[in-house]
C-alpha cells in the first residue's frame, strides 16, 4: 500500500475520493422511479370503486326493504288507531298479529288524546296475550280516565315494547332472510381458457458492494424483460359455483368460490447446470438469492419448452347487469374482484440477468387478487337458465414478491358456461 | 450508451434512459453524498432527492460543461442544503477543542485505503469535513463556500485548515500519510536530551 508524502494530500484526497464507489440499494431507484412515473393506482382505486359500489348497493336494497316492511305495519296499525270509537264500542277487539310502536307519549289532559294512548295501550298489552281482548273498564269509549294510571300503564308498557321490538326484529329478519333466500338462484360453471402473462422489468444491475470490490451478477445490464422472453399461451380451465340474488329487474349480485388453472409455456434451451442468482431487494440494500438452473433463456444445449403452472382458488364477488332481453333470453356485462389463494405454483423464473429459469418458490406470492369481465348470453331451456360468456381475467398484484424486481400478471381468456337454477 | 443519447432519453422522460443514467452516475454520486452524510442511509436520501432534481431539471442542462460535471453540483448542492435544513454544518469546533475530539476509529475499517481516507474524512466534524469536501475534493473556491455555506470566506479558510490539520493526523495513524522527516528527527533529538 502506497504511503504518501504531506505535498502529497490534496492530491491523495482527490484520488481516493474518486476511487471509491458506492452503489446505492434498489431502494433509491425504485423510489424515484415512483416519483418521476407515478403508475398503477388505478388498478386499486378501480378495485376500491367497484368493491365500494357492490358494498353501498346491497346496503341501499336492504334498506329499502326493511323500510318498505316497516311501512307496511306502520300503516295496518294508523289505520287501526284512527278508528278507536268503533271498536270500543263492541268491548272487543280483532288485532292484526303486529307490532305497535311506542312513539314518546306525552302527558296530556287532553281527553282524546289519553283515549288514544289509552288505546295504544291496550293494544300493546293486548299483543302479549290474544289477538282478541276484552278491554278494561275504565278506558272503554271516550269516558273518564285516572291519568296517574294511566301514566303507570305507559311506563309498563314501555318495557313490554322493548321486548317486542327485539322479537318482532328478529322475525323481520328471518321474514326477509326467507324472502331473499326464495329469490337466490345457484349456477354452476365452468369452461376452457387461454392463458397467458404480462411481464414487467428490466435486468437489474445490482451489484453486491463489500468495500470497492464489487460483484456484478448479470453481464447485460437494463435489457427489458419483454425483449429477451419468448413466451406463449397455453390452455387452462375455469370451474366455479355461485350465488346469484337479484338487486332489481336488471342488477344481479353474485358470489361464489371458484377454481382456476392457469399455464403458459416459455421457449428456452436446456443446459448445463449453471447459478441462477436473483436480486431480492430488502428494505435498505439487495442480496442475492441463488439456486441451480438447467434452462437458458438463449444458446443453450437444445431447445426446450418450459411449462408455468398455477392452481388457484379464489372467492369471486360481482355484478351483472342486464342490458337488453327478457328473462327468457337476455344480453347482460358483468363484472367481479376475486380474492385468490395459489395453492400450487409450478413456475420458472428468469434470474435477475436474464439469463436462466429456474424454480425459486420463495419469491412465489399465494395470496392475490384478479379481477374479471364478461359479456353473456342467457336464456332458458328445458327448466333451466343457461348462460354463454366469454370473459376476461386479469391478475392484479404480480405473481412474485415485491422484492423480485420482475413483475408478472396472469391473464386469461376464456368462455364460461353456465347452468342457473332456483333454489327453492 | 452515450451521455448525449441518455440525455435526450431523459428529456423525453424515458425510464429507460433515466434508469441507465442513474445507473452509471449513481455509484460516484453516493460516495459524493456519503462524504457528507451522518450515515448510509442519509446518504441515499440525499442521492435520492438530488437524482429527482436532475431529471426534473434536466431541460436547464445547456451542454456547457460535462453531463457528469452538471449532476456533481446538483447532488453537492442538494447535500448542503440537506444540511443546512438538519442545521449540522454550523457546527464549529476550534482548533484547541478538535484535540480533544474523540474519533472512533473503531468505525474505520482497514479494508482499502480509498475507504479509509473517505472514512477519516467523515470522521472530521461535520463543518470541517464540510468545508474539506467542497474545496479538496469538489475545487469549491472559498467565496463560493462562504456563498454556499452563508458564512465568512474567511471562516471558511479557516475551517479549511483546521480540518486538514486534523486529517493530516488521523491518515499519518492510519500510516497512509508519511509523518514530515524533519519534526521526527526534531522530535527524536529532543527525546535524546
Amino acid at each position: 500500500m502506497k504511503r504518501y508524502s504531506k505535498e502529497e494530500m490534496d492530491e491523495l484526497l482527490k484520488e481516493k475520493s474518486d476511487q471509491y464507489l458506492l452503489y446505492p440499494s434498489d431502494r433509491v431507484w425504485k423510489n424515484i422511479h415512483k416519483e418521476l412515473h407515478p403508475s398503477n393506482g388505478w388498478r386499486y382505486a378501480a378495485l376500491t370503486v367497484v368493491f365500494f359500489f357492490i358494498a353501498s348497493l346491497s346496503i341501499h336494497v336492504k334498506k329499502n326493504e326493511l323500510a318498505k316492511a316497516y311501512l307496511n305495519n306502520r300503516d295496518s296499525l294508523y289505520q287501526y288507531i284512527e278508528t278507536p270509537s268503533a271498536s270500543l264500542a263492541n268491548n272487543t277487539l280483532q288485532l292484526p298479529e303486529i307490532f305497535i310502536p311506542y312513539h314518546g307519549l306525552k302527558q296530556s289532559t287532553d281527553a282524546s288524546n289519553i283515549n288514544l294512548l289509552a288505546s295504544r295501550i291496550a293494544h300493546t298489552t293486548a299483543l302479549e296475550r290474544s289477538t282478541e281482548i276484552s278491554l278494561p273498564k275504565n278506558i272503554s269509549g271516550r269516558s273518564q280516565i285516572n291519568l296517574p294510571v294511566a301514566i303507570a300503564s305507559v311506563n309498563n308498557t314501555v318495557k313490554e315494547e322493548k321486548k317486542h321490538t327485539l322479537s318482532e326484529t328478529i322475525d323481520l329478519v328471518v321474514t326477509t332472510a326467507k324472502k331473499i333466500s326464495k329469490d337466490i338462484k345457484w349456477q354452476v360453471y365452468g369452461g376452457p381458457s387461454i392463458g397467458y402473462r404480462s411481464l414487467e422489468g428490466k435486468a437489474t444491475r445490482n451489484i453486491y458492494q463489500y468495500a470497492v470490490y464489487s460483484l456484478s451478477t448479470n453481464a447485460v445490464f437494463a435489457r427489458d424483460v419483454k425483449d429477451v422472453v419468448n413466451h406463449r399461451p397455453a390452455m387452462g380451465f375455469e370451474l366455479g359455483t355461485a350465488m346469484i340474488y337479484p338487486l332489481s329487474k336488471r342488477i344481479n349480485v353474485r358470489a361464489g368460490v371458484q377454481a382456476n388453472y392457469n399455464q403458459y409455456q416459455i421457449k428456452a434451451f436446456s443446459s448445463i447446470p449453471e447459478i441462477a442468482t436473483y436480486a431480492v431487494n430488502n428494505s435498505s440494500s439487495s442480496t442475492p438469492l441463488s439456486t441451480v438452473s438447467v434452462y437458458r433463456n438463449n444458446q443453450g444445449l437444445s431447445p426446450a419448452t418450459i411449462q408455468n403452472e398455477h392452481y388457484m382458488i379464489s372467492v369471486p364477488v360481482g355484478l351483472d347487469y342486464r342490458v337488453s332481453g327478457t328473462d327468457k333470453l337476455n344480453f347482460s356485462i358483468g363484472s367481479s374482484i376475486q380474492p385468490t389463494y395459489v395453492f400450487a405454483n409450478y413456475s420458472y423464473l428468469l434470474s435477475s440477468n436474464l439469463q436462466n429459469y429456474a424454480k425459486e418458490p420463495s419469491l412465489n406470492r399465494n395470496w392475490n387478487i384478479n379481477g374479471a369481465v364478461e359479456a353473456s348470453v342467457n336464456f332458458e331451456h328445458k327448466g333451466y337458465r343457461w348462460s354463454i360468456a366469454p370473459q376476461f381475467r386479469y391478475q392484479m398484484l404480480s405473481s412474485f414478491k415485491e422484492k423480485y424486481p420482475i413483475k408478472e400478471n396472469l391473464m386469461d381468456m376464456g368462455i364460461k358456461i353456465g347452468i342457473i337454477k332456483t333454489i327453492k | 450508451m452515450t451521455d448525449e443519447v441518455l440525455l435526450q432519453g431523459c428529456l423525453k422522460n424515458d425510464a429507460y434512459a433515466q434508469q441507465e443514467l442513474y445507473y452509471k452516475y449513481s455509484p460516484k454520486m453516493l460516495s459524493v453524498c456519503y462524504r457528507y452524510a451522518k450515515s448510509r442511509e442519509d446518504a441515499e436520501d440525499m442521492l435520492q432527492e438530488g437524482f429527482i432534481k436532475v431529471f426534473t431539471q434536466m431541460s436547464k442542462y445547456e451542454n456547457r460543461g460535462s453531463l457528469e460535471g452538471w449532476i456533481l453540483r446538483i447532488i453537492v448542492h442538494t447535500c448542503i442544503n440537506h444540511l443546512k435544513k438538519n442545521k449540522k454544518f454550523n457546527e464549529h469546533v476550534d482548533l484547541a477543542y478538535a484535540g480533544e475530539l474523540i474519533i472512533k476509529e473503531d468505525n474505520i475499517p482497514a479494508i482499502l485505503q480509498a475507504k479509509q481516507v473517505v472514512e477519516c474524512i467523515r470522521s472530521l466534524p461535520i463543518g470541517y469535513r464540510t468545508v474539506l469536501n467542497l474545496f479538496a475534493i469538489e475545487g469549491y473556491s472559498h467565496k463560493e463556500i462562504g456563498f454556499m455555506l452563508e458564512i465568512e470566506e474567511s471562516t471558511s479558510r479557516s475551517q479549511y485548515t483546521r480540518a486538514k490539520n486534523m486529517l493530516e493526523d488521523l491518515l499519518i495513524k492510519k500510516n497512509i500519510l508519511q509523518p514530515k522527516k524533519e519534526n521526527t528527527k526534531w522530535l527524536s533529538s529532543v527525546k535524546a536530551h
